[in-house]
Parts: structure tokens; sequence; C-alpha cells
């Protein structure tokens, strides 16, 4: 299935396995789940969420320094 | 995924105790967690004038919307401190949503900046000087922020230090074997003469958690990194220490229980330096020279 991510700074489209997690997501992009909120379709989404074909994902990295 | 103690959708999933969280219930817990730290640790007293270094960050905005509630309770007098270090593209729009916020909740605030007290921005500090900037920049904040915190008459300095902040300091501070400043690490700095003591309300919270708690609330604050902070050992723990996290939830509590048990054992086993007055600002140091008059020689 199809998710349209939004990662600080662009914007890509993932493949991924029917019945895969937001977790499984991120091991997709290589990222670390303990550096981003997760908003799925613009709601706040939780990391063991199902994601469906078509879904939109932003990952808000709220990791900083300074 | 709905919360695990009612109906609502789960915003928050906290794998180290295996529960997933509503909005409300989220807030509570994170609410409950603050207050307890402050409870225990004996952070505030009633009608205490409490300081707080606010950058505009999700840290610092999490520190001033709770104080602003808890302020109530105590009662205590609340007044913002902002520092502009200086960093073009960065601390200029995080000064903007820090004072959108202190506007909000008709909180005072005071805004220094480096041009002012130290005659460059840390711009031009980070081109000149040797070390990382981080090094500098420290040195002047927190001068900046304890003599900021004399002239309001403040009794005690608020910082939006959370979790993860803690456990890196610690890991830092084992890898240099620096078991003197870890005696230090806490809720609540020790005494120190000439110093407004310093607490951090937000130590037990992890740093994830509380970017959830300013998004769910919708609270306006900056989310973007300073541009030097990649140069630090810091920045490197912080990676590696969320990879373990990641893998092994827990993790980052296990070091601040770790460091807490660790912390009475140290108390009184490194002598006390001896201080003397610093030659060029009169401020108590175990130095010939304080660390801040030293750093100004350098930039």
């Amino acid at each position: 299935m199809k998710i349209r991510v939004k990662l600080p700074g662009k914007s890509k489209t993932v493949e991924l396995k029917p019945n895969s997690t937001i977790l499984d997501l991120f091991n997709e992009l290589g990222e670390c789940s303990e550096s981003y909120v997760v908003k799925r379709n613009s709601e706040v989404a939780i990391e063991i969420e199902k994601l469906k074909s078509g879904d939109e994902v932003e990952l808000i990295r709220v990791v900083s320094g300074g | 995924m709905k919360c695990d103690r009612c109906s609502k959708k789960a915003v928050a999933y906290l794998r180290y105790m295996n529960r997933k969280l509503c909005t409300d219930h989220f807030i509570k817990l994170t609410d409950d967690r603050i207050r307890k730290n402050i409870s225990k640790n004996k952070l505030f007293k009633r009608n205490d004038h409490v300081v707080m270094g606010i950058s505009g960050g999700k840290d610092s905005v999490t520190l001033l919307r709770f104080m602003h509630k808890f302020a109530k309770q105590m009662p205590l007098r609340l007044t913002g401190i902002v520092v502009d270090e200086g960093i073009k593209g960065y601390r200029d729009e995080s000064v903007k949503i820090a004072i959108k916020n202190f506007e909000e909740l008709d909180v005072p605030a005071v805004i220094y900046n480096f041009k002012d007290e130290v005659g460059k921005t840390m711009d031009q500090i980070a081109k000149k000087g040797d070390k990382i900037p981080c090094t500098y920049c420290g040195v002047i904040r927190r001068r900046i922020m304890n003599n900021a915190a004399k002239e309001l008459k403040a009794d005690v300095v608020a910082t939006g230090h959370n979790l993860d902040d803690e456990v890196q300091s610690t890991v830092m501070n084992y890898f240099r074997g620096d078991f003197a400043r870890m005696s230090r690490i806490g809720a609540k700095t020790p005494t120190q003469k000439g110093y407004v003591p310093r607490v951090k309300p937000l130590r037990e919270v992890p740093e994830k958690e509380i970017g959830l708690y300013t998004i769910v609330q919708g609270f306006p604050f900056h989310n973007d990194e300073c541009p030097y902070v990649q140069q630090s050992l810091r920045c490197s723990i912080r990676n590696k220490l969320n990879e373990l996290e990641a893998a092994h939830p827990g993790t980052k509590f296990q070091i601040l229980k770790g460091v807490n048990n660790l912390m009475p054992l140290l108390e009184g086993k490194f002598d006390n330096p001896k201080l003397n007055n610093c030659p060029e600002c009169g401020e108590r140091t175990p130095a010939k020279i304080c660390k801040y008059c030293a750093t100004l020689e350098e930039i």
C-alpha cells in the first residue's frame, strides 16, 4: 500500500505491506520513533496503529537542542 | 485505538508502561508527574517569586503553561526571562513565539540579549571561538539568567530541563568520569552563595511526551533545532539514547532512577573547592578567574 509521508523539510511516498503499522513506517524510513510525534490524516496517532492505503502521515520532530 | 482508561481515541502510547492514553488522561498523567516531582523535591515555597527561563521551544512553553496553572494553587509569582543569544534564523523566531505565549497568559517577561550583555551575538562568537559553540553559549546564558534572577529578586529559577536532558547529562558526566558534577544533578541545584537556586520541574517527563503535551493542547511553540547543536557530544548521546529507548523501552527512566540512587551516595564525597572572588566580576570561583570572565576573554 502507498503512504504519503511528510517529514521536516521533505515529503515522499512509501510502499508498505498491507496491515503495516506506523512503527513499520519508521523502520522503513530508517527513523527513530522516539524523535517524533505522529499525525495520521491530521490527527495525532500512536505507533502501533495500522495504516491504510492512501493515508497521509506527518512526522513532527520533537527532539531539540539549544 | 482506544485509551486504556476510557473510550476516547489514544494519542499517547507509553511503551515503558504499556499504556495507551487519550488527550485528557495523557495531560493528567503528565501534570501529576510534574506535581509529584515538585512536591517530593520541595521545589517551591508558597509566595515564591519564580523566574522561568523561556526560549519559546516546547520544553519552556510546557514549563510556562504548567507553571501558570500551578501558580494559582500554590500561590506563586511568575516572571519570564528570555535570553536572545543572537542566532539568526533560529532564536529570533523562537523569541516571537515566547512573547506570544507570555501575552496569551498575561505573564510578565524580560528579554536579555548576548549583544547587550557581552558585546557579541552567538553567531559572531561561533565564528571566532576555538571550542564548540555550546561551550560558550551555556556559560554566558547561565550568567545572564543568574544576574537577571538577582535583579528581579527571584527566589528560584525554573528551567524546562526534561528527563532526556537529565539522562544525557548523567551519561556525559559518566563518560568524563566527572562524579563530582554528577552528584549535583537533581531537581534542585545545591545552594551556592551568589546564585539563585535553580529547579527543574519537568525533570521526570520524557522529551517526546513534552512534544506531545504541547501539540495536543495547541500551544504555540518553536520547533526547530539550534544550528550549532549537531557539533556537540550531547547530540551524539541523545541519538544513541533514543535508539536504545526505542529498542528497550524504559531505558531512560532506569538511568534516571540509577542516578537518583547514586546521588546520596556521592554526597559529601567530594571536597568543596576553596572559593575566591573573581578579580574581574567578583563572583565566587574555584579558579583564578571565573568561567564567565575567562569565556569573555576568549571570545
